[in-house]
């Protein structure tokens, strides 16, 4: 269960560390063709990580509404796994990386309208993420 | 239930910090820390005495000469300083804070963030503290003020921000070139130890800025000593009025002293309600109600209707709130600080159902994971058909307690609020313009939201505070901080 600021971050900061690691696992072994592409959507994972932790830990304050966001969000509904099976083809190691991001973009939007009324800042990084999410998604969608 | 990290993971053995140095006390006198979730002992804090205050003063005045020269960019530059060692230590700081005082991660973190946001205004003091002139007052005469520090000041710190409140105080005092003295709570002493010792790293000259632990003894030789030109004070208004203001007067000090409050939180039917409910839950209930800008009191002027529906969803949101250990991020309130203040807040239940109060959701009743003792976790409470003659409206609990009362109207909300002894806070949640212009000029108290709930002003604002609220003239931080630590000297030039 994700009711509170801190709990959304740390859920946020974990689903990156994961999709990171999925990224680097494809460049470093599985699909070694596309290794540039895949390092630099690792980096940026860790990127995205450093922006929604800097707005939160920036912005938060002993103040406005620290606490109670709007809502819960089950982290089930966002459960990502990084690790690949043996027998999986070029098609499904691609099509994973589509659902990883896709599900960590969701995640940010609901993150983003949960913790509204909350952070100015935070909502506005998690809407960043996600918009970029979108374009790793369509780029992922191109080596498939 | 996954916890964060436990910052301390043995008992702290914690010591003064006087002249640059990590002293002893001089009297073998010490007091348990423990984390009010789990009970653990965490530390244990010295009781110092009058000859330790009294060698923390020689320290400060000793230093003083030397750091009122020190050009304010010089002395800026340590603050900056500070600041990078106080962001690298950020979560450090944030989960000993909530071993110490109870509060959620989120509560900790954002307090931690408020005392960083302290410092970095102190970066500004070389335009913040000019002062001012005007040419040819006469043929050939200038004249013009210049803002002197004036020497050693002392700070007598509350348990419920024992990171944040002495950076009220402590960053403007030095940087316009004072010395200064803390006096931590005995009871929340590990985050300003931990402080002191970014201090030090910081390379701040050996007796600008010096920290004494201690109770009462340090309290009564601080107020006593005749070197120390002022006192910042944040606590109960009984200390803050009977003892602070009036011994720290007599004594002819500078004195600022914020205290009590019993703050009114006014709900007008045109409200979004949607968004106005979790401000109110963190009104009332953040820090478990235990600060001087708490919700205490919510004042329903509408009609029946729209009231008993709001308070429904009010009593729905405070019932789903979790309580814990404050480690845990699910935790949305902590517990008390100590095992007397649940004591201290269950008498006032008591008090309300006797005098009448219908109990509209039961704090008592509320339970905590098996794991953790019980002693310092209460639930929300809150309090229907209560009226202002009621104990429990006017005096302030410093718990999770919500005192709902009916108005008539806008105009009768207004006239209970500045009824009230305390003036430190006061909220109206409204659409209306006109309303809101009318409450922010009528009310009398010292902070004013307007669709906020907690009137928590920024580092760069002074904390206002009125009637029962404040004693002295001129309040904590912003351009109030830099009038209280230093003097107006006037110069009027004629080049013969």
């Amino acid at each position: 269960m994700l009711n509170t600021l801190s709990s959304l971050i740390s859920f946020h900061s974990r689903m990156e560390d994961n999709i990171s690691e999925y990224y680097i696992s494809l460049a470093e072994e599985h699909l070694p063709d596309h290794k540039e592409k895949f390092l630099g959507l690792a980096e940026e994972s860790k990127r995205f990580k450093g922006w929604v932790r800097r707005a939160y830990q920036e912005g938060i304050t002993d103040a406005f509404e620290v606490s109670y966001i709007k809502g819960e969000l089950r982290q089930e509904s966002y459960l990502i796994e990084k690790e690949i099976s043996t027998e999986v083809n070029r098609q499904q190691l691609i099509q994973k990386a589509i659902e990883l991001e896709g599900s960590s973009r969701r995640f940010c939007l609901d993150a983003a309208k949960s913790s509204g009324g909350v952070l100015a800042e935070l909502p506005h990084t998690l809407e960043r993420v996600a918009k970029r999410k979108e374009r790793n998604i369509e780029e992922l969608k191109s080596l498939l | 239930m996954v916890l964060l990290e436990e910052p301390i993971k043995e008992l702290l053995d914690l010591k003064n910090y006087i002249d640059g140095d990590w002293v002893e006390s001089s009297r073998d006198e010490y007091r348990e820390v423990i984390n009010p979730a789990t009970q653990k002992r965490i530390a244990k804090v010295p009781f110092s005495g009058s000859d330790d205050i009294k060698m923390a003063v020689e320290s400060a005045m000793d230093a003083f000469p030397m750091w009122r020269r020190t050009p304010p960019l010089s002395r800026a530059r340590y603050f900056y300083r500070l600041k990078s060692l106080l962001e690298e230590s950020f979560e450090e700081f944030g989960r000993v804070c909530t071993m110490e005082h109870g509060k959620t991660i989120d509560e900790s973190r954002g307090e931690i963030r408020r005392g960083i946001e302290n410092v970095e205004v102190t970066t500004g003091m070389p335009s913040l503290m000019m002062g001012y002139n005007l040419e040819d007052i006469a043929q050939g005469i200038d004249e013009y003020v210049i803002k002197q520090p004036l020497g050693v000041f002392a700070c007598i710190a509350p348990f419920n921000f024992p990171f944040m409140v002495p950076l009220w105080f402590a960053p403007i005092a030095i940087a316009t070139g004072n010395t200064y003295i803390i006096k931590p709570s005995p009871w929340t002493p590990i985050s300003q130890t931990r402080f002191m010792e970014l201090v030090d790293k910081a390379g701040f000259p050996p007796g600008v800025i010096n920290m004494v632990h201690g109770d009462v003894e340090a309290v009564e030789s601080i107020l006593d000593n005749p070197d120390i030109q002022g006192v910042s004070f944040v606590g109960s208004t009984k200390i803050g009025r009977d003892v602070i203001y009036k011994k720290a007067a007599a004594h002819g000090k500078r004195v600022q002293a914020q205290c009590g409050a019993k703050n009114f939180v006014v709900v007008l039917p045109d409200a979004n309600v949607d968004k106005c409910i979790p401000t109110l839950l963190s009104s009332f209930f953040g820090n478990t109600g235990q600060r001087c800008l708490s919700g205490a009191n919510l004042v329903l002027p509408g009609e029946d209707d729209f009231n008993r529906e709001f308070l429904e969803k009010v009593k729905t949101a405070a019932s789903n709130i979790k309580i814990g250990y404050g480690l845990d991020e699910k935790t949305q309130m902590g517990p008390l600080q100590a095992e007397h203040r649940k004591e201290r807040v269950l008498g006032y239940i008591d008090k309300g159902i006797e005098e009448g109060a219908k109990i509209f959701l039961d704090g008592r009743e509320f339970k905590v994971d098996e794991e953790y003792p019980e002693t310092c976790f209460l639930g929300p409470t809150i309090f229907e058909d209560v009226n202002t003659d009621m104990k429990i409206a006017q005096e302030e609990i410093f718990g999770p307690v919500m005192s709902v009362i009916r108005a008539g109207g806008l105009d009768d909300a207004i006239d209970m609020i500045n009824k009230s002894r305390y003036g430190n806070a006061a909220s109206l949640f409204t659409a209306d313009g006109k309303a809101a212009r009318k409450f922010q000029y009528e009310v009398r108290c010292g902070n004013i939201g307007i669709n906020i709930g907690t009137v928590a002003p920024m580092a760069f604002f002074p904390f206002s505070g009125m009637k029962d609220s404040f004693f002295g003239d001129l309040h904590g931080q912003g351009r109030d901080a830099i009038e209280f630590f230093t003097e107006n000297k006037v110069v009027i030039q004629r080049w013969l």
